[in-house]
């Protein structure tokens, strides 16, 4: 063996041992567990907010919103115009329930009990997963604005 | 002193230690933290559905709505007919941001970022907070229906 190809050999390990531990860590339930905010989704907006919190016992709750939504005139939630009704249906979502990391990591089960856009209440929705770092990001494969499929990034949210 | 009344002052002692114990557990962000499930919620019915997750690290989200709420026919959020979108509006409500228990354990805040209803955006919430078990109530002084300020009260989820 010559002293380049050992170097090769050497590096090769190295790569491998590197690739080994991050394909190692795997997710669970445990190291996803926490509170984040909207880091990037299509479907709300140039200024999206929300907050997603994803308990270590299995339970979540999310909300995501527009961030331009306006005040309802009236002052009363159940007095909003058909315009501004339309607003805040078209512009939020929210949803709870329990969760589940599945597939060895690689998808995250939303076991929606009850949402705002109740279509999805009592219904599993598996969406791949990846995380890197403190991001978070899933794929909606039936958005609920009925557009196309996309991703939704959170960010851990660091005190 | 005889037995008897030997006994009754073990008695009131005891009373006396478990009413301390109780009156002085006041509440703290630690022993309130936690996933609550919508008990009784007047502005949705009998029977209120909704959740409530008081992470420890002080980030809440909550939603709580009418136990029926009729999917959307078209089977797409942005396409909801008028009637449609006044239920959901009227029959639902979700909220998040931070908390806090202040006043010495007498009050929750929501510190709301955003909400459903945005009237509330950015406005903190402070409402008069009593826990008992695994039950938690407190008063609503501004509700988003306007009126009376109703109470809500959460069970701890298991």
């Amino acid at each position: 063996m010559t002293r380049r190809s050992v170097l090769a050999a050497v590096a090769a390990g190295l790569s491998f041992a590197v690739l080994a531990v991050d394909g190692a860590s795997a997710q669970t339930m445990k190291s996803v567990a926490g509170a984040y905010t909207i880091a990037k989704t299509e479907a709300y907006g140039e200024k999206p907010r929300g907050q997603l919190i994803l308990t270590a016992e299995g339970r979540y709750a999310l909300v995501l919103r527009r961030g331009d939504l306006k005040p309802i005139a009236a002052g009363a939630r159940v007095k909003g115009t058909p315009e501004e009704n339309k607003m805040v249906v078209d512009g939020s979502i929210a949803h709870y329930g329990t969760y589940t990391i599945d597939d060895g990591g690689k998808a995250i089960t939303f076991n929606v009990e009850g949402s705002t856009f109740p279509n999805w209440d009592g219904k599993p929705q598996k969406r791949p997963l990846k995380v890197s770092g403190d991001t978070l990001t899933y794929a909606v494969a039936a958005p609920s604005a009925g557009n196309k499929p996309g991703e939704v990034s959170w960010r851990r949210i660091r005190k | 002193m005889n037995r008897r009344s030997t006994l009754a002052a073990a008695a009131v002692g005891l009373s006396f230690a478990v009413f301390a114990a109780s009156s002085f557990a006041q509440p703290t962000m630690k022993t309130v933290a936690g996933t609550y499930s919508a008990v009784t919620v007047a502005a949705f019915g009998d029977k209120p559905r909704g959740m409530l997750i008081l992470a420890p690290d002080g980030n809440y989200v909550a939603l709580v709505g009418r136990a029926q709420l009729a999917p959307v026919a078209s089977g797409v959020r942005t396409t909801a007919t008028d009637a449609e979108n006044k239920a959901l509006v009227d029959g639902s409500i979700a909220h998040y941001g931070r908390w806090s228990i202040d006043d010495g354990g007498k009050v929750i805040t929501f510190h709301v970022e955003m909400s459903s209803f945005p009237n509330w955006d950015m406005k903190p919430q402070k409402r008069p907070l009593k826990t008992y078990g695994d039950t938690l109530t407190y008063v609503v002084p501004t509700p988003s229906v306007g009126g009376t300020p109703p109470e809500i009260t959460w069970r701890r989820v298991k």
